[in-house]
């Protein structure tokens, strides 16, 4: 009779875990992995393959007699059956396909939300009083810190002493990832929006700064990538029908803009009416000051002094949140990014003032370098396209167009083509189809160009030799 | 004949020997149980290692080395007063005090020892650590991983409780985490995952820099001398963060006195990426051992740097289970190896320690999709496997009429093999088949020792057999011979002179790193001190010795 595995442990057939490890251990200490080498591996591998089977069988909730060897075969595989109480065969049922959540949360179930497909915000109602209260000081911090783990590095303030009353009298753990690892997306995104409804549902007046602490909370930070998960959490908020005042919190909470469209048709539409964004856009109440953006700080130190002067000066009187546009705070995987992109490239060439600052390049270059559009690059060939097809029905001036040329260039493929009929108006033709050029590839079509110059050069240097000396023998033979 | 574990930190060492049913730590000559990580050629070309050195690495740093940990098994060699020495051969001077220090204090000889090696350490730096071993004379059947061994010390104090345990050991130079399962007497070892390069030394570093950047200082440009004493003010910092919630660092440099005041909160952020460190392996050890993180009994921490409050508060937070630290964190290991030894020895019956290979081991193989002539990584042996193990694996002809197979073994997670440590290769011939067939099995069998011997089974029988022994592919036997008479000829100080000459390192470098005002007192009680050992009075060198030692004391805080 072949041997199988249960043989050699020399225990029934079993689910239980218990009995395989009692069974294994008392073998072990006879062949230990210091005295019987050869024996230990047998031994170990045939542990391994019990506590697969019963890791596998384990959720049938079988007793040992329901289980029955039907075949040993010679290679010490065997054919199993499970019986029920009766004794009639019983099939293995699949796992059910969601584990439970966590019970802290199972309580506060509400009707599954719908998706709200055309919702419009109200661009009269903000009131400016919610947004005024925060500074972007906070904002930064929490990039820094916050992140780090919630509730560990957050500094201590009279707000941020008020919300953690608030999540610890509603029992709520933002530090989910005691409860949930990265990667376990499931229980993740289903804990996630349970702890985004609990907050909805408060009455809770600091709703941007809970909302930081819930985006920023490693639980929201382990599901980055989950795209799904976003899609849910902004089903769930828009079925609250919330004020504006607590989406525009929200948002900010987020990191993200406020998001004035909800598709693309209504974005292509706003683009439209560009003087109804930039009203609104004007009415958020920051100013661009100087240090406060380290990064932004640190691409522009890059270019000439006294550009980056300007740049900081012109950044400081405009009554916009340009920072919000050009380096945004827009997550950069989400697909909302390709809006906003389109969004401040129709920023700058509409805005008088931003049109005379893009034609430096110096605008340019913060566009191309910005995480806005050197991040998205699964979206770069949309983004491209649009943009070809965004710009042709608009006036922009020629200096404009050269500049973002220049800039985009240097990794794009872009030519201007003049529009029929008309001199001084042009259109940016970008080949979006085009395999984007690197750095290698640029630099040998500039070398092509430079080898042409070397030729004619060496061939203008031979002709040069060739009639010098002929002159030379001329001058021998006494002919001059 | 006693067989004792030691401990061969990046920045200290020690040695624990069991003996009628617990662990008995070893004192040093200088009745310390600790010896620094540290060697020092003195100006009579005797070495110094311990403390003594240690103290030298600021006064003398360019005879002074430490850290060489780091380096074991990569060929890094440091240059010390014009002598090329490789980190096997200083790792040998410190376990050879070791064994000097263990023989004076057990009173007998020790030939064997047991010693622990982080996990992640990969073969190159294991066979390292064996022939350091073997230069300093000692015996060393068997290397242990760090966190088996600091799970084995934890257990040892707490009856082999059974249930799930996480050991994270975040050393000086190392962190390693392992998940290990209990039952019965049985510690199984279930997942190692760690990452080799990060350690307390980075927040050190991290500081020091901090200091620099607020100071407007170079970091990078600065003499090696001003260099250790940055570096070291910055981790007496780190170490007095421990307890009190803000430090003032004060560093004198030439004429000026740089000071920069630091909180662990200033702490975490200028060291992010360290703790973000952390995070991965912790998450790669659960994810290997297949349990969830809520299945975890305890988590275990050991090494030098769990003493900071941020790093538990960090582990804390990433795993929401408030970690054990009731065992020392520095003399776990050493315990551990200590209480393996006696396992090993059949002191201790009835405890099994089943250990894993922490990496995969495979050969390359011919890129049969893309066909282009690349290669790819075929594991024979994956990552996690309960050692011993030996796995076979069939193989077909990479081309028709093919004779001959030329095997690369590597080790490593990479798909491309030359991303991998290579560890050796092995020619066959055997006879023609044609594409595709089946043209040989190949067998690997990694033992307890970590000895990696392939075979090859080809169709006519029994092809070829080799076996990566220690100090078989890194370094040659010449070489090795080389460094054995080197060191025979290398003279270690004398345990009393070592007393004194330590106590005058110390005093150099606190001089170094005190203020005018001080030094003063401090040069005066140096000179009294030299001149009484030269005098040889025995009284005099007595009250001096006290005299220097409680000023140097005083001056420390």
């Amino acid at each position: 009779m072949p041997e199988i595995f249960w043989d050699i442990l020399g225990i029934p057939a079993t689910t239980d875990t218990s009995k395989i490890r009692k069974a294994y251990s008392k073998l072990v200490k006879e062949h230990g992995p210091e005295d019987d080498e050869e024996g230990f591996k047998k031994i170990n591998g045939v542990y391994k393959a019990a506590c697969k089977f019963a890791a596998n069988f384990e959720r049938l909730g079988v007793s040992d007699e329901q289980i029955v060897i039907t075949d040993k075969r010679p290679d010490g595989s065997f054919g199993v059956k499970f019986l029920d109480k009766d004794g009639k065969p019983l099939y293995p049922t699949p796992p059910s396909t969601l584990p439970e959540l966590d019970p802290r949360f199972a309580g506060n179930k509400t009707a599954e939300p719908q998706y709200v497909e055309d919702r419009e915000f109200d661009f009269e109602s903000i009131d400016s009083s919610v947004i005024k209260d925060y500074s972007f000081e906070e904002v930064s911090e929490r990039a820094g810190m916050i992140s780090f783990a919630t509730g560990f590095a957050v500094p201590d303030s009279p707000k941020t002493r008020k919300i953690k009353k608030f999540l610890d009298d509603n029992k709520i753990i933002l530090d989910l990832s005691k409860r949930v690892m990265p990667g376990e997306e499931k229980d993740g995104r289903g804990n996630g929006l349970r702890i985004a409804k609990l907050i909805l549902d408060s009455e809770f007046i600091d709703q941007k700064v809970i909302w930081q602490f819930f985006f920023t909370s490693p639980l929201v930070i382990s599901l980055r990538t989950d795209l799904e998960f976003y899609r849910m959490l902004e089903n769930v908020i828009n079925a609250r029908k919330l004020p504006v005042n607590q989406l525009i919190a929200i948002a900010e909470g987020s990191g993200m803009r406020p998001r004035i469209y909800t598709n693309p048709s209504k974005a292509a539409e706003s683009i439209k009416e560009p003087q109804k964004a930039i009203d609104f856009v004007s009415r958020v109440p920051f100013r661009y000051e100087k240090g406060k953006y380290p990064k932004l700080d640190e691409i522009m130190k890059r270019e000439k002094p006294e550009a980056y002067k300007e740049l900081t000066d012109f950044l400081s009187t405009i009554p916009i949140n340009l920072y919000g546009i050009l380096m945004p705070v827009v997550v950069p995987w989400h697909k909302e990014a390709l809006q906003e992109a389109i969004y401040a490239f129709n920023y700058i060439v509409r805005t008088p003032q931003c049109r005379k600052m893009s034609e430096k390049r110096i605008l340019w270059k913060m566009f191309v370098q910005g995480t806005l559009v050197r991040r998205p690059l699964v979206y770069k060939e949309d983004f491209l396209a649009a943009l070809t097809k965004q710009t042709l029905d608009f006036d922009i001036p020629k200096e404009v167009l050269v500049a973002f040329k220049k800039e985009i260039g240097k990794f794009q493929y872009a030519s201007l083509k003049r529009k029929e009929g008309s001199d001084d108006q042009y259109y940016l033709n970008i080949h979006a189809s085009k395999q984007t050029m690197g750095k290698g590839e640029y630099r040998r079509a500039m070398s092509k160009s430079e080898a042409w110059g070397t030729t004619i050069g060496m061939i203008l240097m031979t002709l040069f030799v060739i009639v010098s000396v002929y002159f030379y023998e001329m001058y021998l033979n006494g002919s001059i | 004949m006693a067989k004792i574990g030691i401990d061969l930190g990046t920045t200290n060492s020690l040695a624990v020997v069991y003996k009628d049913g617990q662990t008995v730590r070893i004192k040093n000559s200088l009745d310390s149980y600790i010896t620094p990580s540290a060697v020092s050629i003195d100006e009579d070309g005797k070495i110094l290692v311990g403390e003594a050195a240690k103290d030298r690495l600021i006064s003398h740093p360019e005879v002074s080395a430490s850290e060489f940990k780091r380096s074991m098994g990569q060929r890094q060699d440091v240059v010390l007063n014009g002598v090329k020495y490789t980190p096997e051969e200083l790792s040998s001077l410190i376990l050879k005090k070791i064994k000097a220090d263990s023989e004076a204090f057990l009173g007998e000889e020790v030939e064997e020892a047991i010693i622990s090696v982080p996990a992640y350490f990969d073969d190159n730096s294991r066979r390292a650590t064996r022939v350091a071993a073997d230069l300093s004379g000692l015996k060393v059947e068997r290397l242990i991983n760090e966190p088996s061994a600091a799970a084995l010390a934890y257990l040892d104090k707490n009856g082999y409780e059974d249930g799930t345990y996480m050991v994270i050991d975040f050393g000086g130079g190392t962190l390693d985490v392992s998940v290990v399962d209990v039952f019965e007497n049985i510690i199984e070892i279930l997942a190692v995952a760690g990452n080799n390069k990060l350690g307390g030394k980075d927040f050190n570093e991290a500081i020091a820099r901090d200091f620099c950047k607020k100071n407007e200082l170079d970091y990078d440009t600065l003499s090696p001398a001003q260099k250790a004493v940055i570096y070291r003010a910055s981790e007496r910092a780190k170490i007095a963060l421990t307890d009190m919630p803000m430090v003032m660092m004060e560093v004198p440099l030439e004429t000026k006195k740089y000071v920069l005041t630091l909180t662990n909160k200033e702490l975490i952020s200028i060291s992010k990426p360290i703790f973000e460190g952390i995070r991965e392996p912790v998450r790669k050890a659960i994810h290997d051992s297949r349990k969830k993180l809520e299945s975890l009994d305890r988590i275990i921490l050991v090494g030098g740097s769990c003493k900071m409050p941020t790093v538990r508060e960090f582990i804390r937070q990433i795993t929401g289970i408030t970690p054990d630290t009731s065992i020392d964190p520095d003399i776990a290991i050493a315990e551990g190896a200590g209480i393996y030894a006696a396992m090993k020895n059949k002191d201790l019956k009835d405890v099994i320690l089943t250990d894993i290979c922490p990496f995969t081991l495979g050969i390359a193989v011919n890129n049969d999709i893309l066909n282009d002539g690349s290669q790819m990584m075929s594991s024979i042996i994956p990552r996690n496997t309960t050692l011993p193990s030996s796995i076979t694996k069939p193989y077909s002809a990479a081309s028709d009429n093919q004779t001959k197979i030329l095997l690369r073994v590597y080790q490593g997670e990479s798909i491309h093999p030359d991303k991998n440590l290579f560890l050796g290769d092995l020619e066959i011939t055997c006879p023609p088949t044609r594409f595709g067939a089946k043209i040989c099995d190949v067998k690997m069998t990694y033992d307890i020792n970590g000895i990696l011997i392939v075979d090859v089974f080809t169709a006519d029988g029994l092809a070829k057999t080799k076996a990566f022994r220690s100090n078989s592919s890194v370094l040659t036997e010449d070489e090795v011979e080389q460094m054995r008479q080197k060191m025979e000829e290398a003279m270690l100080v004398s345990p009393e002179d070592e007393k004194y000459r330590a106590l005058i390192a110390r005093a150099e470098r606190v001089y170094e790193e005190s203020f005018e005002d001080q030094r003063f007192a401090l040069q005066r009680a140096i000179m009294v001190f030299r001149g009484s050992l030269e005098r040889r009075d025995p009284i005099k060198v007595q009250q001096s010795y006290k005299a220097l030692s409680d000023l140097l004391d005083t001056l420390e805080y």
